[in-house]
C-alpha cells in the first residue's frame, strides 16, 4: 500500500515539474520567438533562431533531469535519506537551470527606440537579479544539506517513529 | 476586482523589492560565487543532443520505481507481527470479562479473582 501511495505522489510531482520546467518555458520562449515588434513602434521583441534553439536545448535538458529527480525524491518515504539526497541534487540542478536562462538573452534585454528622426536604446541587465536569486537559492542548499544530515544522524529515531505510528 | 488586484500586485512588488534591497549586500556576493561554480559545472554537460538527458530521465524513473517497490518505507512485517503478538498474547486477561489484567490477579473491571 505504501509503495503505491509513494508512486502516485512521485508521479504527481513529476507532472508538476514537467509542466513548470519544460512545458511553460517552452511555450513562453516559442511565443517570444514568434513575436514581431510592438504595435505602432519599432521595438523588436522577436528572438533569433540560434538563441531560441540554445535555450530550448538547456530548458529541455535540465527540465528532464529535474523531473526525473523529482520522481525519485517525492516517491521516497518522508524523512528518508534517499529523499534528502535527491532533494539536494534537485536544488543544485535548479541552480544550473536558472543560470541556463542567460543563454536565452533574457538576462540582457536591449530595446532600440525610434521616435521620429531620433533614435535611442534602452538596455536592461537583469543578470544581477539572477545573481540575487541564486544567492537565495544558496540558502535553500544549506537548508537541504541540514535536512540530509538530520536524516542521516537521526535515522534510527526516524525509523522507530515510523514503526511506532 | 481586476483593478483591485493591480493594487495588491503593486504592494507585493513593493515589499518584495524592499526585502530584496535589504538582503542585496549579503546575498549578491553569494550569488556571484554561485555563478562561478555553476558555470564550471555547465562545461561538463553535453551540448550535442538530448538523448543522454532522456536516458537519464527514464533511468531515474525506472530506478525510482524499483527502489520504491523494494523499500517503500512501510513497517517491516516481522515488527508488525511481533507488535500484534505483544498485545494479544503476552498480556494476561481476565477469564470472566476478557479485560487486560496487568500485574494484578483481580480484574479492575469486573472484580473477578483470576488464579
Amino acid at each position: 500500500m505504501g509503495a503505491t501511495k509513494n508512486m502516485v505522489r512521485g508521479t504527481i510531482f513529476t507532472i508538476i515539474y514537467i509542466v513548470t520546467t519544460l512545458v511553460i518555458p517552452f511555450m513562453t520562449f516559442t511565443w517570444i520567438k514568434n513575436l514581431g515588434s510592438v504595435e505602432g513602434t519599432d521595438i523588436a521583441l522577436a528572438m533569433d533562431n540560434a538563441r531560441y534553439n540554445q535555450i530550448i536545448f538547456w530548458v529541455s535538458a535540465f527540465g528532464l533531469i529535474i523531473s526525473g529527480c523529482a520522481f525519485f525524491a517525492y516517491s521516497a518515504p518522508s524523512q528518508s535519506v534517499r529523499r534528502g539526497v535527491f532533494a539536494l541534487i534537485q536544488i543544485i540542478l535548479n541552480c544550473l537551470y536558472i543560470w541556463s536562462y542567460k543563454f536565452s538573452g533574457a538576462t540582457e534585454i536591449e530595446f532600440l527606440l525610434t521616435v521620429g528622426s531620433n533614435e535611442g536604446a534602452v538596455a536592461i541587465d537583469i543578470q544581477r537579479m539572477v545573481m540575487l536569486y541564486l544567492g537565495i537559492y544558496f540558502l535553500t542548499i544549506i537548508l537541504k544539506s541540514y535536512d540530509l544530515i538530520d536524516f542521516i544522524v537521526n535515522r534510527k529515531k526516524i525509523q522507530e517513529r515510523r514503526i511506532g505510528e | 476586482m481586476l483593478f483591485q488586484l493591480d493594487d495588491i500586485l503593486r504592494a507585493i512588488a513593493y515589499y518584495v523589492g524592499l526585502i530584496l534591497n535589504f538582503l542585496k549586500p549579503y546575498i549578491l556576493p553569494v550569488g556571484e560565487w554561485m555563478i562561478i561554480w555553476v558555470e564550471y559545472l555547465l562545461n561538463f554537460f553535453p551540448t550535442e543532443d538530448l538523448t543522454i538527458y532522456f536516458a537519464i530521465f527514464i533511468f531515474l524513473i525506472v530506478i525510482g520505481a524499483i527502489v520504491n517497490s523494494k523499500w517503500p518505507g512501510d513497517k517491516p512485517k516481522a515488527i508488525k507481527e511481533k507488535k500484534g503478538e505483544r498485545i494479544d498474547d503476552s498480556v494476561a486477561k481476565c477469564s470472566n470479562c476478557g479485560n487486560a489484567l496487568g500485574d494484578s490477579e483481580i480484574c479492575p473491571y469486573c472484580g473477578h479473582v483470576n488464579k
